[in-house]
């Protein structure tokens, strides 16, 4: 038997078959609900969305979390591989430490941050009898952004460690003999280039924030204002249900990240062709 | 090397450090201590909440049922995804391409929108003629297939497969016997390491869990929130366990993958 040019098609058709159904049908049927109710004109979700500030503020919300948590775990990632680059015996243990890091998120991190930062929390109390106040309440936002931290930093270390060894070498020996310093090389040659993977790698970190449901709601329940909980809070819930408007949310978190993760592919591309 | 480093990149990766463990050093200390409310330090040794914790017969159910619904997911996701992508990834850049755009599909739909669909689609609709365990296990798949279509998609790059097809082809063998008599053995460990991996994300995934099994099958992530807020040392000590399972594996995959780099090069 030899692999015909229908092969791969036929290899595939059972997974795309699994997709279409347990992904695309229930989305597509949802979202479909969702516009012909407004179409009909009875009962539109966007009008819930637009009169009620708390569904606006927790698109922000995530926005915002998202952003902050990305923009932090690139900054500090970043800066941990060039260590990691600089220290090869480091690597297996770091990557051992970051994988666990990046894997202990959800129930378990909601337990330990309640067990250390929470009301009774031994850090924060501790700290407290210290004379120092934790300038964050662990259910607000900025408890929020820091159980976020805990996943993100160590997922940005390990995704950047590849992409950072990769400018190891010749062209770093090249720069230090012709003169540059560490700041002028990371200036003008290393962050140039490994710019479209801080891109690449920025828009999977913002889309995994995004996605997290796990650690807000066991954070904080079902009063996490962000798209995530509110999304499954409309339907699971039985005071507030309202299908329609969770269906509008999915569908503006389907569009936010497919924005954000399209764009970065586009301009990560765009910026690599101008590389070479 | 050293000359390029920045003086602030050692204390970035100490931050790592201190993000990545922290929490889990919080949690095995109060799995195995009496009390710790009192002062900055746990108090009193105790192996009693990890013996009671796996003395429990709903942990015992919840742990069974989630080891058996994640296999099986991973398991569908093996056999489906693998073959979509050992099939693509010999013969099709242009069904690769697809698969690689398929494998970014759970970032954009997350795990609670298709939690949420098929709650209202699978249950709420068609809930009399469908199985629960079935529903779980199909929606379950398209989120572990990105990892499978990376593992394996970094397993045959390796492998650099063209030469070898090549030579086949010179020989006389069809693709067929390749794919059986040749690549399948050598990309076995892979595969191997791959329904592992699959099995553990399966098994520790919480929202498909949580809102579509929730109140008719319970899964240990579900209980391990639920617990927390009875006995927050039993809690601990699940996640001890769960997480100590999850090294051993993960152990074993890195072996694998390893073992089959040296065996292939």
């Amino acid at each position: 038997m030899n692999l015909s040019k229908r092969a791969p098609w036929i290899a595939a058709a059972p997974l795309l078959l699994v997709v279409l159904l347990a992904v695309l049908l229930p989305f597509a049927w949802r979202s479909g609900g969702f516009l012909s109710d407004c179409l009909r004109g009875d009962e539109c979700a966007v009008h819930d969305l637009v009169a009620d500030g708390y569904y606006l503020k927790a698109v922000f919300n995530t926005i915002w979390i998202s952003a902050s948590s990305t923009l932090v775990a690139l900054a500090i990632g970043c800066a941990a591989a060039v260590a990691l680059a600089a220290q090869p015996s480091w690597r297996r243990a770091s990557s051992v430490l970051a994988n666990i890091g990046a894997n202990f998120a959800g129930v378990p991190l909601a337990l330990a941050l309640t067990l250390l930062f929470g009301v009774q929390g031994v850090l924060r109390q501790g700290l407290a009898s210290a004379g120092i106040a934790l300038p964050f309440d662990l259910e607000g936002n900025g408890g929020l952004l820091l159980a976020y931290l805990c996943f993100q930093v160590p997922l940005a270390t390990l995704m950047l460690a590849l992409p950072v060894q990769m400018l190891e070498g010749g062209l770093m020996d090249a720069a230090a003999t012709l003169g540059a310093g560490p700041v002028l090389f990371w200036r003008r040659v290393g962050l140039p280039l490994l710019l479209p993977s801080l891109i690449e790698v920025g828009s999977l970190l913002f889309a995994n924030a995004a996605a997290a449901y796990a650690t807000p709601f066991a954070l904080s329940g079902t009063s996490a204002n962000v798209l995530a909980v509110r999304i499954a809070a409309l339907v699971s819930g039985d005071i507030f249900s309202n299908p329609g408007l969770s269906s509008l949310l999915a569908l503006l978190m389907f569009a936010l990240l497919v924005l954000v993760i399209a764009g970065a592919n586009l301009i990560a591309r765009r910026l690599r062709r101008l590389d070479s | 090397m050293k000359r390029i480093g920045l003086p602030w990149s050692r204390l970035a990766l100490a931050l790592v450090a201190l993000l990545a463990v922290l929490p889990p050093v919080a949690v095995l200390l109060y799995a195995f201590s009496t009390r710790w409310d009192r002062s900055l330090l746990p108090e009193g040794a105790t192996w009693a909440w990890l013996v009671e914790v796996a003395r429990t017969p709903r942990v015992q159910s919840a742990v069974v049922q989630t080891l058996v619904l994640s296999l099986a997911s991973a398991t569908l996701t093996l056999l489906v995804g693998g073959t979509a992508t050992i099939v693509a990834r010999l013969t099709s850049p242009r069904v690769t391409a697809l698969l690689d755009t398929l494998s970014l599909l759970p970032y954009a739909i997350p795990p609670v929108v298709i939690a949420i669909g098929a709650l209202e689609l699978f249950v709420g609709r068609w809930g009399a003629w469908l199985d629960l365990r079935v529903v779980y296990v199909v929606v379950a798949a398209p989120l572990l297939f990105p990892l499978l279509h990376k593992t394996l998609g970094a397993a045959m790059r390796q492998l650099d497969v063209a030469p070898l097809m090549e030579a086949a082809h010179t020989l006389g063998a069809t693709d067929g016997f390749l794919l059986r008599r040749v690549l399948l053995p050598l990309l076995a460990p892979a595969l191997v390491a791959c329904l592992l991996l699959c099995w553990v994300t399966a098994a520790m995934e919480f929202a498909i869990a949580n809102l579509l099994l929730g109140g008719s099958i319970e899964m240990l992530q579900p209980l391990m929130n639920g617990m927390r807020g009875v006995n927050g040392h039993l809690s601990a000590a699940l996640v001890v366990l769960s997480f100590a399972v999850i090294t051993a594996i993960g152990l074993m995959v890195e072996g694998l993958m390893a073992w089959n780099s040296r065996r292939n090069s």
